[in-house]
Parts: structure tokens; sequence; C-alpha cells
């Protein structure tokens, strides 16, 4: 066979094995690089922007701790038990109501788990990449019995379901307790004096140290969304509606009156 | 002499010339295109290599200006943010005894009075026990209640007569959902 013949595929295919394991997987590596670049660049901007927001950030929150809203956010879910402040709300709304908080017990529940890693949207954990995932906040219960006429535990009862703290009454009952009777042991009449008895899960958060914190989406934002914020307050601060008497029933099913 | 072939001399040098040409044509095409190729990728391979220091000194950066955000404003700032998440997350399902109790008052029969009523949110459960002037009360206030539409199941574990007469009576009901009624 001629040079002639074989010159021309011997450069083919040199120019193929050229192309093909040296320019293309660097057309591969610059175009990643490229992509690499880019997504840096952004997280650069926004580790930047970050830098910026933090300062503006922490005087809101300063400046915030001493207005409702401040006061509301850490009353609401406070940083500790803060069970005085429990006992105080409930023993100042049964003496509104004209009842009588007989006790109180606290039992605390176990500490929550500490929450798994984040996981990215394509399934795999990647923690470092990610903002840390909102705390659960811990827990207590609270037992206690309450008496008073059914119109003040009624009245008791509607008062706590706003106590301006995360917390859900689990169960409740109002139970009129045996005959009252006198010295001499005879009945006496109907005094209609009832026991009640509530629970009551409280929340609370403890502050911890976030180590990506900065990967939150406020400190894009540069400002605290606190629309949530004033409507519990609005809603804390509403007039409740006064009860409007039924066609059926009556206004004490504990009494036959 | 005759018949020698005095030609062979002159024509050595045409067939190279030919050969030279043939090399000169195609060979310088072919090596130019080759030479073109390595030239693409050294200069990819060189933007590649710059393209690589500039990702290393965006990292480095990044890594820099995070280490110099103060880890305490962070904290403090993330920790506000989730106790608003918290508030913006909605109240946690609790029971309205006034709700609870309203629909009792509407919903007791004249001829009942109640001794005890109890509610648990997460048994989604009501008891109640009560005093009734008759059995047809006792049945009729079950009648009322099971016609509410969230109660599941209704039972009467205990129905008796005391000593004054009155019937004495427990009822137990299972609700569908949140104990919103009676």
């Amino acid at each position: 066979m001629s040079l002639k013949k074989l010159s021309f595929p011997i450069f083919v295919i040199v120019i193929v094995f050229i192309g093909a394991f040296s320019v293309k997987p660097t057309v591969d590596s610059v175009l990643e690089n490229r992509k690499n670049l880019k997504a840096r660049a952004d997280e650069l901007a926004a580790v930047e922007a970050t830098r910026r927001n933090l300062d503006m950030l922490s005087a809101s929150r300063d400046s915030l701790l001493t207005s409702d809203e401040g006061t509301t956010v850490y009353g609401y879910l406070p940083v500790s038990f803060d069970q005085e402040r429990i006992v105080d709300v409930f023993n100042f709304y049964a003496m509104q109501s004209g009842a009588v908080i007989n006790d109180i017990a606290f039992m605390h529940k176990a500490t929550p788990a500490s929450v798994s890693p984040a996981v990215s949207v394509d399934g795999n954990v990647d923690d470092a990449a990610l903002p840390p995932v909102p705390p659960v906040p811990g827990s207590f219960t609270m037992h206690a019995s309450i008496q008073g006429s059914y119109e003040s535990l009624r009245s008791f009862f509607k008062s706590v379901s706003h106590p301006g703290r995360s917390y859900a009454l689990t169960s409740f009952s109002i139970e009129k307790k045996g005959v009252a009777t006198d010295a001499n042991g005879q009945a006496v009449a109907d005094t209609g004096m009832l026991s009640g008895t509530f629970s009551a899960d409280f929340f609370y958060l403890p502050e911890k140290s976030y180590p990506r914190g900065y990967l939150l989406p406020v400190f894009g934002t540069g400002a605290f969304d606190l629309a949530s914020v004033r409507e519990l307050i609005a809603e804390e601060k509403a007039v409740p509606e006064l009860p409007v008497p039924g066609d059926a029933g009556r206004g004490n099913p504990f009494s036959f009156q | 002499m005759p018949g020698m072939n005095l030609s062979q001399t002159s024509q050595q040098p045409k067939k190279r010339l030919e050969f030279g040409q043939h090399i000169g044509s195609g060979m310088l095409f072919l090596v130019s295109v080759v030479a073109v190729a390595g030239a693409i990728w050294g200069g990819l391979s060189y933007y590649d290599h710059a393209l690589a220091g500039r990702v290393g000194e965006t990292e480095t950066r990044i890594v820099m200006e995070r280490q110099d955000m103060p880890q305490d404003k962070i904290d403090s700032i993330a920790d506000f943010q989730f106790r608003i998440d918290n508030i913006a997350a909605g109240r946690k399902q609790t029971l309205d005894p006034s709700e609870l109790l309203g629909s009792l008052e509407g919903a007791i029969l004249p001829g009942i009075r109640l001794t005890k009523y109890a509610c648990d949110a997460g048994k989604h459960s009501i008891e109640i026990e009560a005093g009734a002037d008759s059995f047809r009360t006792v049945v009729q206030q079950m009648t009322a209640f099971k016609r509410m539409s969230n109660v599941r199941e209704l039972s009467a574990p205990v129905i008796r007569r005391n000593k004054e007469g009155l019937i004495d009576f427990s009822l137990s009901m299972e609700l569908a959902g949140s104990p919103e009624l009676p």
C-alpha cells in the first residue's frame, strides 16, 4: 500500500485520538470549571450580602427586643420553662373568673431527640451546604385543679385559651364532687360548687448555637418578617365576643335550673 | 550502446518531485490540522487551569468571609428567626373549652343534670356522667348526642336508678376528629 493511501487515514486517526483523549476532556473540564466559578461567584455574592445584612439584622433584633413584637416572640416561646409566669397568669385568670386554683403540678418531658442532618433535594446528606434545620422545642406538662361555680369555671377556661404562649390544652374536666354535708353530717343545699381539672403542654426553646445559621433565608433578605407576630399580638389583644345564649339547652348543664 | 536505456538517470528526479509534491500537499494540510488541534488543546488547558485557579481563589474568599462573621450575632439572629417561624407555623392543636362547653349547654336536654364532663384531645373522647329524671330522657339525650356530626361512637357503660329515684348514667363518646362537639 502506498504512503499516499495510508497518510490520510493515519492523520485522521491521530486527530480523532487527540480530539477524543485530550481536547474533549479539557473542554468538559472547562465547562465544569465555568459552572463551578459561576456557582462560587453567586455564593460569594450571597456571603457578601449576608455580611452586609448581619449588622442590620442584629441592630433590628436589638431594637425589636424592647418592642411589643420582641416581647411577644420571646414570651410565646420562652428560652426557659418560665413556669412562674404560667402560675401567675393562670392564678390571675382564676381570680378574675371567681374560681380558685387548688393545685398545680409540672411534669417534665424528655428532651427532644436531636434532629437528623439535613438532606438535599437529590437525597444526599450534605449538611455543610444547607441551613440548620429548625430546632424542636422542649415541652413540659402542667396538671392543675380548680374549684368554683360553673360560670366561673367556664369563664376561666375561656381565658386560658389565650395565655400568650405556645401551649396546647390537652384535656379538661368539670365534676360535681359528692354531696356537701354540714357539721352534723346532714346534706346541705347544693352550693353549685364544681371541681375542674386540666392538663396542658407548654413549649420552650433554649438558645443554642447554629454553626451554619448564615445560610438561613433571613440573612439574604436582611429583614425579619413579623406579620405572624403582629397577627398574634392582635389576636391576644382582641376583645372576646360576648357569648350568645342558644334557643335550646341551659346555661348551666350541672344544675336542673 | 544500442538498446541502452539512457533515460533512467533523467527519470529519477521526476519521481522524487512527484513524491515531494504529494507529501507537500497532503502532509502539510494534515500537519496543519494536527497543529491547530494541538493549539486548541493547549489554549483550552491554559484556560482550564486559569479557571480552576479562580474557583480556588473564590472558595478561599468565601471561607474567609464566613470566618469573619461573628458567630454570636448569627446565633442570636437565627434563634430569633426560628421563634418567629414557630409563631408563623400556627398554634398548636388545642382544645377550646369555651366552645366545647357552649356546645354542651346547647345540647343538654331538660331533665338532665351533669355530674361530670371530661374531654381528652389525645384520646378524641368525651366522658359524661349525669343524672336524669327518667330512662326516656336518657334515651333522648343519647339520641341527641348521636345526631352530632363528629360523634363516631357513643356508648353508655352504666345506666341505673339511684336511691332518690333518679337515673344515673354515664356516656362515652368517641369523636371523629378534634373534639369540637358537643
